[in-house]
């Protein structure tokens, strides 16, 4: 209670910043050509290796190719990649997690007991189990990704269908005549998406971070696919010499995630 | 009481035999046999009749009677052998074991002062700028790649500042820069949870009756709001426990360290699913122990649990 | 000379005032009682006197002095250092919730000698020997096994004995109790009160009761200091306060007040047919192996058109049989008959429940508008236009504005989100109503008015009322008939002025005792 408020009211406002963010990135997704000229794939040799500057805002790498048109034209595998993934764990969590909260019993047990099979393992363990199945490709990535954020949504997903379950104003719309299918939709559902979305959007910034990651690991996108994670591994070789083929790349991976992130809280503390 | 720890150790032993059988039906549904994959290989010059003998080495039988063996194995301690090198299991993982354990529990202890120091300060400040910036350094940790956060370090520390080597150098210059990378991304959920739970602690009504009592800050804060917030910070450390495998995966291959993350990595390129699943279900048994200790831990903590367990 | 002395003193919390200019003054050894309704700044007073306010409020103006001639202390402006020597030492605070007001993890003991041990007490066996006699001093038996023990394991009344301890520890001369036995049942709110105007006579403390009852406030206070709004509307020695009010809302508050406004009783019409018909109702619950009864053969009837109370304590099984009969909940036993009601579904269209939070029973997303009409979806009554005059007439018929029909229910005061759920409870034309603690949480001044709305639905419409309430001043003043339940059962039942003018049981007597004498 002490001290605590102001801080809280600061944080209120609307996180134009990050929309901001996310906006950019997805219009670099959308339409890369209207914010770069250069060619990612296709590089010129004479200008390679050079440090940012006016002509290339994130400098060149070894083979003289425009970084920043990497990032811009890179973001696409990004973003549907991590789109895929929150769907995948959105979809199969949510599902799981309103039968476990709205069938209670044995079927809710089952669903709780396959849950925490789930969050016993790693996600980027799980992960890399659904690659040597499936093998390397950023489809298989973005969906071995999503399969380790299901336990979580399951979990949020039973852990608000309970709660809100148990609400007076649920009662009272069984009281008043409701039949369940009427008082799931006009009150149960409205009331436990809230957090389910917010999950969503830290998800999303999370399933970017771990695209990026298993892009490192080489296990996304064949070079020279400009994929964010695979930039940075291929950036590597130059640390001594060229700082800003890692750095700045990492930079936008870690704006895209903390925009994410910073959503997730908006929205989720913005219930009535 | 006994009970209830029975009861606790029956679930544990349960979800972990059932991470157990979904890795391995995950890791036989393997298409295209990885047996084949290696060994067929014309340049090896194997015959028909020795990939057969190699895959009865590899006990590849009938399915049921296969994973009834690999299950027994695991119970006593057999985790048969790396498709990879030919080596058995135990003795590619207790090779690879001390390293990881070493950076992992180094990591683990940094990851912990980390989030409460930035939790205490946090709550400690009076100033509302200095607390907002405070708590949101755990969301930028949480939003930094690992590997990216240890390619920054090495920049800064070896190439910029040439303060570590970059090749040699003594066992702590080694290990300063991976366990700095391992750490930072756990401390953050940690200090969130600490975090949080500090305000909810503030919240409660007896707050005001002890600073009534004429206690100070540092009195209310330390013997009271931190004692009620060590509750659930504790469930989220253990949580953390179990990610530092998987994080040591990424910070072993950018640091080029042996252990059990780069062994990981190696087999998730050779497709050696003997050693995944190894190192899988290790995974799973530590989160599944730690998880067990917790709950154990809990009702000496919280007084109002011991009649509830 | 006054102990302590408030001069204007203004406290706003983020720049909006919330207590504008409140003088008052407190003499040794006196207690004077702050009354006043939520909201009207009472608390936030008293806090502001040891320096007890959120982050996010300030005490923009005023004086606070403390102390007798001599150690005379001005408080105002103290920072949070200086004013520690004073909390605990020289003013005692007795909080309103026991049930969260003492820390969980650690014991009582420890807890109590907390308060000794901040003030500089460093011998062990001191402490020690001065908890246990403090424990003994506020009435709890076995203090040697009670300060080993942890708040979770006494109950409410124990733990507000405990508080009591601590406020008084260190014989304070001012103890400022903020709502002090609210939350507590009515016979074990007697015996706090009490035990703190024996500790008051004893140590010669004085004290600033902060209260919204004003049973408790005439009962216990020499001086009553009546607040709304931020403001001090009366004050004056409390007896002539009572009989004479001077201030508009005084008055108001007075009449208001069903502890201290002995209404005729309403008699039952001579009989009526039976609307509920209540028989051997049992309810057990499962405690780990053992079965709890939670409900033991209850029997009661209800006449058509009146009201019967369900009068208890908590725990009493009052709730738990509400439900049984409204079917929220499946009797292991026993008989539950509705004159009239239809089985399946169309029950609810014959009988409703009002809940106690009003807030709790609206959903937060949805407008009033379309609360009020879902009970006529529901059964498909009328069409759209239909439905839209049907819910106009029920916000007529509970006194709401026509503008309310777009709003949420966050953007209502209580007692209007309490309309909205009886007309939600009205739609489809129920014939009984039950009513569980449905004024409870209500101011007195609201509280009345609702009493008013539902004694005139009930004469327009002919509805029959069972209401479950803990106030025996309110169920006085609302019901035609009363059942008392203790530990699951129904000790007494009759007519209210049988059970009010001649109890035949120990435990109504126990009861009645516990509220203000006019009533009675």
């Amino acid at each position: 209670m002490k001290t605590m408020t102001t801080g809280r009211r600061r944080m209120r406002g609307a996180p134009w910043l990050a929309w901001a963010v996310v906006a950019l990135v997805l219009l670099w997704a959308v339409a890369p050509g209207a914010f770069t000229g250069h060619d990612p794939i296709a590089g010129v040799p004479a200008d390679k290796l050079r440090p940012p500057g006016a002509e290339h805002l994130f400098g060149t790498d070894a083979v003289g190719r425009d970084v920043f048109a990497r990032v811009v034209h890179g973001s696409v595998h990004s973003l549907s990649g991590a789109l895929v993934a929150v769907a995948v764990g959105l979809v199969a969590g949510t599902l799981l997690g309103l039968l476990a909260g709205a069938a209670d019993g044995v079927a809710d047990a089952a669903v709780m007991r396959l849950v925490d099979v789930l969050l016993s393992v790693p996600g980027l363990l799980l992960a890399l189990t659904v690659i040597i199945l499936l093998g390397p490709g950023t489809v298989n990535v973005a969906i071995a990704v999503g399969a380790g954020s299901v336990a979580a949504f399951a979990r949020l997903a039973r852990a608000e269908v309970v709660r809100v379950r148990r609400a007076d104003y649920v009662e009272a719309a069984f009281g008043s005549g409701g039949r369940f299918p009427a008082v799931l939709w006009r009150h149960i559902l409205p009331n436990s998406l809230g957090p389910v979305v917010a999950l969503a959007a830290l998800q999303f910034g999370a399933a970017i971070l771990a695209i990026s990651t298993l892009g490192f690991l080489g296990y996304g996108a064949e070079p020279p696919t400009p994929e964010w994670g695979l930039l940075i591994a291929e950036g590597r070789n130059y640390l001594a010499t060229s700082w800003w083929l890692t750095t700045l790349p990492g930079a936008v991976v870690v704006a895209v995630v903390l925009a994410a992130g910073r959503i997730s809280r908006s929205i989720g503390k913005d219930r009535p | 009481m006994t009970r209830h720890l029975l009861s606790r150790a029956g679930q544990a032993a349960l979800v972990l035999w059932a991470a157990f059988t979904a890795s391995y039906v995950l890791l036989q549904l393997l298409p295209g046999d990885s047996i084949l994959i290696k060994f067929q290989n014309p340049e090896l010059g194997l015959s028909p009749q020795q990939i057969a003998e190699i895959r009865a080495h590899y006990a590849a039988g009938s399915p049921l009677a296969d994973y009834v063996s690999t299950l027994a194995g695991f119970l006593t301690g057999r985790l048969g052998y790396s498709i990879d090198t030919g080596a058995p299991v135990v003795e590619r993982l207790a090779e690879a074991l001390p390293e990881t354990a070493r950076l992992a529990s180094a990591a683990f202890l940094l990851a912990v002062l980390i989030a409460v120091a930035i939790a205490f300060a946090a709550s400690y400040s009076r100033t509302s700028w200095l607390r907002g910036a405070l708590l949101s350094v755990p969301s930028l940790f949480i939003s930094v790649p690992a590997f990216w956060l240890g390619i920054l370090l090495i920049q800064i520390f070896s190439f910029r500042l040439k303060l570590v080597p970059v090749i040699g150098g003594s066992e702590l210059q080694q290990l300063v820069l991976p366990v700095l990378t391992l750490a930072v991304p756990i401390s953050a959920p940690i200090a969130q949870v600490l975090a949080r739970a500090i305000d909810h602690v503030y919240a409660q009504p007896f707050v005001p009756v002890v600073e009534a009592k004429g206690a100070t800050r540092w009195w209310v804060l330390w013997r009271h709001v931190a004692r009620n917030a060590v509750l659930p910070t504790l469930t989220v450390a253990g949580l953390t426990l179990g990610e530092l495998i998987a994080g040591s995966v990424v910070t072993e291959t950018v640091f080029g360290r042996a252990g059990l993350g780069r062994l990981t990595e190696q087999a998730v390129n050779a497709q050696d699913t003997p050693v995944m699943l190894a190192v899988v279900v290790l995974a799973a048994a530590v989160f599944v122990l730690v998880s067990l200790i917790v709950d154990v831990l809990f009702p000496i903590l919280d007084p109002r649990l011991k009649a509830a367990a | 000379m006054s102990l302590l002395d408030l001069r204007d003193v203004a406290v706003s919390y983020d720049g909006r005032r919330a207590v504008h200019g409140v003088s008052l003054s407190v003499e040794p050894g006196e207690v004077v009682a702050v009354v006043g309704e939520s909201g009207s700044g009472k608390t936030t007073t008293a806090h502001a006197i040891i320096g007890l306010l959120p982050g996010n409020a300030s005490v923009d103006a005023g004086t606070i002095h403390f102390g007798p001639p001599g150690r005379r202390l001005d408080l105002t402006g103290w920072s949070d250092r200086r004013l520690r020597s004073v909390r605990g030492a020289r003013i005692g605070l007795v909080p309103q919730d026991p049930a969260n007001s003492l820390d969980p993890v650690k014991t009582v003991g420890a807890q109590i000698g907390e308060v000794l041990r901040v003030h500089g007490q460093r011998d062990r066996r001191r402490i020690r020997g001065r908890v246990l006699d403090l424990l003994a001093r506020v009435g709890l038996p076995d203090p040697e096994t009670r300060a080993r023990q942890y708040p979770h394991e006494l109950s409410g009344g124990m733990r507000q004995r405990v508080l009591i301890a601590i406020a008084v520890a260190l014989r304070p001369e001012l103890v400022i109790a903020d709502e002090p036995t609210s939350a507590l049942d009515v016979t074990v709110q007697r015996r706090v009160l009490d035990l703190i105007d024996d500790l008051r006579a004893e140590y010669g403390t004085a004290m600033l009761l902060v209260t919204h009852d004003l049973g408790v406030a005439a009962g216990r206070s020499d001086r009553l200091v009546v607040m709304k709004d931020g403001r001090v509307v009366e004050q004056g020695p409390t007896a002539g306060v009572l009989a004479a009010p001077e201030a508009g809302y005084t008055r108001r508050l007075l009449g208001d007040a069903p502890a201290l406004s002995a209404r005729p009783f309403r008699d039952p019409p001579p009989a009526a047919r039976p609307a509920i018909t209540v028989r051997d109702l049992v309810k057990e619950f499962r405690v780990g192996r053992r079965a709890f009864r939670a409900v033991d053969g209850v029997s009661f009837e209800v006449a058509r058109g009146t009201t019967h109370a369900l009068v208890g304590e908590s725990g009493s099984g009052k709730t738990t049989t509400a439900r049984m009969i409204v079917r929220f909940a499946r009797p292991t036993s026993g008989k539950v008959t509705i004159a009239g009601a239809p089985d399946g579904r169309d029950f609810r269209r014959h009988v409703q429940l009002v809940h106690q939070n009003p807030y709790g029973s609206l959903d937060p997303r949805q407008s009033i508008g379309e609360i009020v009409a879902e009970p006529l979806r529901n059964f498909g009554l009328g069409d759209r236009a239909a439905r839209r005059a049907r819910v106009a007439e029920l916000l007529d018929r509970v006194a709401l504005p026509r503008d309310v029909l777009t709003r949420r229910p966050r953007e209502l005061s209580g007692g209007q989100r309490q309309r909205v759920a009886i007309a939600r409870a009205l739609a489809a034309g129920p014939e009984v109503l039950v009513l569980d603690e449905a004024v409870s949480a209500l101011d007195v001044t609201v509280q009345a008015r609702i009493l008013d709305l539902l004694e005139r639905l009930q004469h327009d419409l002919g509805l029959t009322y069972l209401f479950i309430s803990h106030d025996l001043a309110v169920v006085r003043q609302i019901s035609h008939t009363v059942s008392v339940m203790s530990e699951g059962r129904i000790v007494e039942t009759g007519t209210t002025r049988q059970v009010f003018t001649e109890p035949r049981h120990d435990y109504t007597r126990e009861l009645l005792a516990a509220i203000p004498e006019r009533v009675r």
